[in-house]
């Protein structure tokens, strides 16, 4: 017995929900005394009325085999038919006199209710001990059960003021609370007694009670097993199973419970744990969910993290930055349903993806070594983010009690982005056999995984692949290249085999090399010479250079909260992700789901700017740099949007690829109800222009970087300023920008959008400062470029005058700034709690409807206050925070670390730490339920913000960052947080504590 | 998953009994199964009969029969063991009829037991059932939970066998009258997020399903409104021959409503599959202390919970 549960001390669970029949009380028996009397009664009747006499009712094999688990009149039937009686069925409001199916039916209902009423129920005495401790020990106990007659059980054996909460048959049918094994019941209870499920015991005997506790979530689930029902209950989830709770005394559940809050809580334990993020066992259908999760890369390239031999659903991709093409013909099942039109034809539309590089088939004795055909034991996967790889094992055991090993790690260069390693070690652990690798990265149904591409002939390669693939409409090439060897042998070879003897492992070791037309040259033949280059002795040397640079990423992101490794590892994982997701390369951005899947095809959205910008321009710069420079390069693409839509300047794309054209779709069609959905955002989300603006600001004040203001920032501050001269109107003195759709997308067309207005205004304010800075300190760049835009003197000008007479609503302490121009008129909404967080498909055919109401989707006016904290008073945030939070559902992901700060700014904590919870582990807990299409990088890159200038309240100024002592409020346990911040060419470490703040 | 090597039809001695010999020998036919006709106190079926129900008069060799005698339900559900079942057929109801039938007794209680226990999938005749063979196409419903929706995948190698063509329907529950009104509506996400979360629908419901097996689903049906309802329009507009629902095995009031409401008014049968038990799986994050994972999530992710996931 653990320390923890010493005799007298607090037991770590705060409740214990006890199912009733079976459990506490022992109906069984007082049903088949019923069931006794009432066909010993009849069956004497008939005698006396002279009728053939009778073998009475047994109540353990009659019980059983005739009525036991059946309807009353069901129940009644069926045990006279055995006994050759035939009685009319007669109807459920006949008298308990009545000789029919259903009078006796009533009469035994009559029977069994004057038995409670006598107090015959039995009770398990172990089980009333076992309460009373608990009781004496502080410990909350409710019951639960499916009778209707629970109270009335429970009163008749005086056991009801035992139970702080009671919920019976009666109450689950007022509250349509659905049975058990739904877990609805034994949640009523806990909520009825002011505990999370996490922290209560469930107590059962049947098997779909044990499923119910187990699908809750409470923290431990007990089986009792009256006889026979031992296996089931494990099976179903129960923890522990004892024949009777007089096995269990409060200290043993106590000791157990915290076992499983151990195992449970399966988190890091420290610091140094937290570098790894650990899956254990295998669940097919959360397979895509895992490959999200665990994807490797550099920037360049992206691979998710399926199994080495993928399943037959795995998306196992390769995507590589940059390459993209048409939208695919061959349409999955839910786009024959989903139409999409407007984009069909464009060439650069979505993100393609590549054949998986690390597929291997592994057999023993001609045994397939994979999680479909072999007969596996186990599997963990773990991502360790220090060295950016990710490592599987595996172990696999055949009827013959054969067991193999499989460790497998892999990674993508972070030193060399066209390089891809992987290493496999192969242990027969107690037998010998003939072991077949191959390592081919041919796929049989490359058409229907990868539709964009078509493969060109396979070139040779000696001892190795080369495959090379077009893609249908862009045109781009993209080459793999792989060797590999078995050590010991002297030659490369795709496919070899080799005598394993028990316990002596073979090691297998690939390098990969992908280059494409996007490179330069020859991508085949790039990728040929780039392989060359690399002896297998330079194997481990090509590993220490990828966790070289990987140690130097981590010294300028890494952030240790000491008091929570859990806090730690989410944070690296979030700091992993953004990492493999940004490549340097200036052509190429960051898709709203990086380079770990498929949704939202890889398009670049607003996100890249306002979430994912800071955390690089605190730890890699220079990645932040080439973020702004892919708008620089996509700036043709924004001019000819702007000339598109009649306007002046530059309008970037909402959602952009490659050459900065938008590829949002017009409307979607859903094909079996005929419905056209009209999509409002490609043309009405221009805040994104903006968006692009204060990204340039702040990266040229985080790092004073002023070549690049000069070269690119200037050009894209005039071209967007004059857009949004162009965009605007003017009405009397004043100007607005109508007919557009805010952050908020819920509501499309609107006028004068608050966050819509601010930013425009802060580009035009910053444009005209950059030209003044541009004329006196660059007059050579200053003049080329005035005379390649045709600006003059004017501009400047009619950007000053616009800003200052654009209609932005300035904070006010009494009252909110108001969504857009009519939105408070518009028919108040609040959010219930059930609503938040993920949009139900229901939605799509309630379209309309909720222009007319205040409902919103994500933070809009508050994303004034989270970017620009200086400018509201804390009661100024008040008022709007609480006017927006509860009209909020954070339909988006972007949404939750917005008001994780802002509410940790007002003070209130608990509401700040939920949506930081939501933000932080957002992919790891699949929160939106759609990280199988990929991680959420702009909500990772928000996070990080939130902690960096939410809650440690840091402030940027000549001295370097500094936490701002007033605006510090951290979660309760966080002892210390450090962190290295960049800031102006300098590194800055930072460290706060709680007990020095103290 | 396993193959179909020998089917069950229990027989009571009644005609409605008796229908399910004709769906049944069809099966055994095209799988190449044994058929084990299970007689609960009743004799063999009469030549006249099969000849009556169409079973050829070549097929009469393949049967298997079996005389058993006592409580129904568990004699066919101890012969699904001793035999080694792999699918049963049967009527929703037999000799008692539909006599005793009150609220939420869509099936009489032997074939209540039958598909409440049994540990293999079970073809339901329904009351209104009307023969049409042979089969040609099979609806499979999913609801976007994992357990239930692995019927997608006992589908797809049914109907691989069957050469059926596979319909995939999701019908979203029109909002009820206590929900509130002008509910949004996601602009992005109803091109970038719901085609692909009813992708990860299907996908999450047969990982281990091959490619040629995915291919046998024809087509996708994302519907609005009243489940049941919904079911039944399509089961007619596309002639389906099967109907094959994933449940949690449990018939008692207040549980397989849809269900219950499909069986009073479908003309063909019904496949029922029950979840198989998960294995154990977790992802070792979250937080330090025991507390509520850190959000309430979409449907997936609370399954995702259920089974271990984030505490």
């Amino acid at each position: 017995m653990s320390a923890a549960a010493r005799p007298g001390g607090t037991p770590a669970f705060r409740a214990v929900i006890f199912d009733m029949d079976g459990v506490v009380t022992r109906t069984a028996r007082l049903h088949a005394a019923a069931w006794k009397e009432l066909f010993d009664q009849y069956l004497e009747e008939r005698t006396r009325r002279g009728l053939p006499a009778f073998r009475p009712f047994d109540p353990q094999a009659d019980y059983l085999a005739y009525v036991d688990g059946k309807p009353r009149y069901e129940g009644v039937k069926s045990f006279l038919a055995a006994r050759g009686i035939r009685l009319p069925f007669g109807d459920p409001g006949d008298g308990p006199e009545a000789e029919t199916v259903c009078g006796l039916g009533n009469r035994k209902d009559a029977l069994f209710e004057k038995r409670l009423r006598a107090g015959r129920v039995e009770t398990y005495a172990s089980t009333v001990a076992l309460i009373e401790a608990l009781r004496a020990a502080g410990v909350a106990v409710a019951v639960v059960t499916a009778s209707r007659h629970g109270r009335e059980v429970l009163r008749s054996v005086q056991l009801e003021g035992l139970f702080d909460a009671i919920i019976d048959g009666v109450e689950a049918a007022a509250r349509e609370l659905p049975g058990k094994p739904d877990p609805a019941t034994f949640r009523a209870a806990a909520e009825r007694l002011g505990v999370l499920p996490a922290e209560a015991v469930v107590v059962e005997d049947a098997a779909a009670g044990v499923l119910a506790g187990d699908r809750g979530g409470f923290g431990l689930v007990v089986g009792v097993d009256r006889g026979g029902n031992r296996e089931a209950l494990m099976r179903s989830g129960a923890d522990v199973v004892v024949p009777d709770l007089g096995e269990l005394s409060v200290a043993a559940l106590d000791a157990r419970f915290r076992e499983q809050a151990r195992a449970r809580a399966a988190g890091p334990a420290t610091l140094e744990e937290a570098w790894h993020v650990e899956q254990e066992g295998f669940d097919p259908a959360r397979e895509r969910e895992m490959e999200s999760l665990f994807t490797v890369g550099n920037g360049y390239l992206g691979v998710r993290g399926a199994l080495d031999t993928p399943l037959p659903a795995s998306q196992a991709n390769l995507f590589v930055a940059g390459i993209y093409d048409r939208k695919h013909t061959e349409l999955p099942y839910s786009e024959l349903e989903f139409m999409t039109v407007g984009r069909g034809d464009y060439a650069y539309s979505e993100l393609v993806s590549l054949p998986f590089p690390f597929r291997l088939r592994i057999a023993v004795d001609g045994q397939a070594l994979d999680m479909v055909q072999g007969p596996w034991r186990s599997l963990r996967r773990v991502l360790d983010l220090r060295t950016g790889r990710v490592h599987l094992h595996y172990l696999f055991q055949d009827e013959q009690g054969r067991r193999t090993t499989l460790e497998t790690w892999r990674a993508a260069s972070a030193a060399d982005p066209h390089l891809l390693m992987q290493e496999v070690r192969v242990t027969c652990e107690n037998f010998d056999a003939l072991i077949e690798i191959d390592g081919s990265l041919h796929h049989p149904e490359l058409a229907e995984h990868h539709p964009h591409v078509v493969p060109a002939e396979p070139e040779r390669l000696d001892g190795g692949e080369l495959r090379v693939y077009d893609t249908r409409a862009s045109g781009f090439r993209v080459a793999i290249a792989t060797r590999m060897r078995l050590d010991g042998e002297p030659k490369d070879a795709v496919y070899v085999q080799a005598a394993g003897k028990a316990c002596v492992p073979l090691r297998w070791r690939r390098f990969v090399a992908i280059y494409t037309s996007r490179d330069g040259g020859d991508p085949a033949a790039r990728a040929r010479a780039h392989l060359r280059a690399h002896a297998w002795e330079d194997f481990e040397a090509l590993c220490a250079a990828h966790e070289a640079r990987w140690a130097e990423h981590w010294r300028a992101a890494d952030v240790r909260v000491g008091g929570s490794a859990p806090t730690t590892q989410a944070l690296r994982f979030n700091a992993y992700h953004l990492r493999i997701a940004a490549s340097g390369d200036p052509k190429v951005s960051i898709g709203a789901r990086t380079l770990s899947g498929r949704a939202y095809e890889g398009h670049v959205f607003w996100d890249v700017e306002v979430f994912m910008l800071p955390f690089f321009l605190h730890t890699h710069p220079d990645l932040a740099r080439a973020l702004l420079l892919y708008r620089y390069h996509t700036l043709d693409g924004a001019r000819r949007r702007a000339a598109e839509l009649g306007y002046r300047g530059a309008c970037y794309a909402w959602e952009s690829t490659v050459t900065g054209a938008d590829v949002t779709p017009r409307q979607i069609v859903l094909k079996t109800s005929g419905k056209v959905i009209p999509i409002y955002t490609g043309f009405e989300q221009v805040h994104v222009t903006a968006d692009v603006a204060y990204g340039i600001c702040r990266y040229v004040e985080a790092t004073g970087d002023e070549a690049f203001l000069a070269e690119a920032g200037a050009e894209i501050l005039f071209e967007t300023a004059r857009f949004w001269t162009s965009r605007c109107t003017r009405a009397g003195d004043v100007y607005h920008i109508n007919a557009v759709t805010g952050p908020d997308e819920y509501h499309h067309t609107v006028d004068d959008n608050a966050y819509t207005n601010w930013m425009a205004r802060f580009n035009l304010e910053q444009a005209a400062r950059a030209w003044r800075w541009l004329a006196q300190y660059h007059p050579d760049r200053w003049q080329a470029l005035c005379g390649r835009l045709e600006l003059t003197e004017d501009d400047p000008a009619e950007w000053d005058a616009v800003a200052a007479k654009l209609y932005c609503p300035e904070p006010d302490e009494t009252r909110p700034i108001e969504q857009f121009r009519g939105y408070f008129e518009r028919r108040d909404y609040r959010v219930r709690p059930e609503e938040r967080f993920h949009p139900p498909l229901r939605r799509l055919f309630e379209a309309e409807a909720v222009n007319a109401s205040q409902l919103i989707k994500q933070a809009d006016v508050l994303m004034l206050p989270y970017l620009f904290p200086e400018r509201f008073s804390d009661r100024a945030l008040a008022v709007n925070y609480d006017y927006y939070e509860p009209r909020t559902d954070h339909g988006s992901s972007l949404s939750p670390p917005v008001h994780a700060a802002l509410a940790m700014r007002l003070g209130r904590q608990a509401e700040a730490l939920e949506y930081w919870r939501h933000s932080l582990w957002l992919d790891l807990s699949n929160a939106m339920g759609n990280s199988a299409l990929g991680v959420h990088a702009a909500t990772m890159g928000g996070t990080w913000s939130t902690l960096v200038f939410g809650f440690l309240g840091v402030r940027l100024g000549a001295e370097g960052p500094r936490f701002d002592p007033e605006a510090v409020r951290t979660p309760p346990n966080w002892q210390t947080v450090e962190l290295t911040l960049r800031y102006r060419g300098c590194d800055y470490p930072l460290r706060w504590s709680r007990e020095e703040e103290a | 998953m396993k193959s179909y090597g020998a089917i069950a039809v229990p027989l009571d001695g009644s005609r409605i009994a008796l229908k399910g010999l004709g769906v049944a020998t069809w099966l055994a036919s095209r799988l190449g199964a044994r058929l084990h006709v299970l007689s609960v106190d009743s004799p063999k079926p009469s030549e006249e009969a099969l000849r009556e129900l169409g079973v050829p008069a070549k097929y009469w060799a393949l049967l298997d029969f079996h005389r058993l005698s006592g409580d129904p339900a568990a004699e066919i559900l101890e012969a699904e063991r001793r035999y080694d079942i792999d699918l049963i057929v049967m009527t929703a109801w037999g000799a008692g009829g539909r006599a005793t039938a009150g609220p939420d007794r869509e099936v009489g209680h032997v074939a209540r037991a039958v598909i409440e226990q049994a540990r293999s999938p079970v073809v339901l005749l329904p009351p209104n059932y009307k023969e049409s063979l042979p089969w040609r196409s099979a609806l499979v419903p999913l609801s976007g939970e994992v357990g239930t929706d692995e019927s997608l995948a006992v589908a797809l190698k049914l109907a691989g066998a069957l050469e059926l063509s596979v319909t995939v329907a999701h019908v979203v529950t029109a909002q009820d009258s206590s929900s509130p009104p002008g509910a949004p509506f996601y602009p992005d996400a109803s091109y970038h997020e719901f085609p692909h979360l009813l992708n990860e629908l299907v996908e999450r419901a047969c990982p281990l399903c091959t490619t040629e097996e995915r291919r046998l689903i024809e087509d996708f049906c994302l519907l609005h409104g009243d489940i049941a309802a919904e079911l039944l329009t399509l089961i007619e507009r596309k002639q389906t021959s099967l109907l094959i629902v994933g449940w949690h095995g449990r018939f008692a009031r207040g549980h397989a409503a849809v269900l219950k409401a499909l069986l009073v008014r479908l003309t063909c049968p019904v496949l029922l599959v029950k979840p198989t038990p998960r294995e154990k799986f977790r992802l070792k994050v979250g937080e330090d202390s025991v507390q509520e994972s850190p959000a309430s999530g979409a449907g997936s992710s609370r399954e995702a919970r259920a089974e271990g996931g984030v505490r």
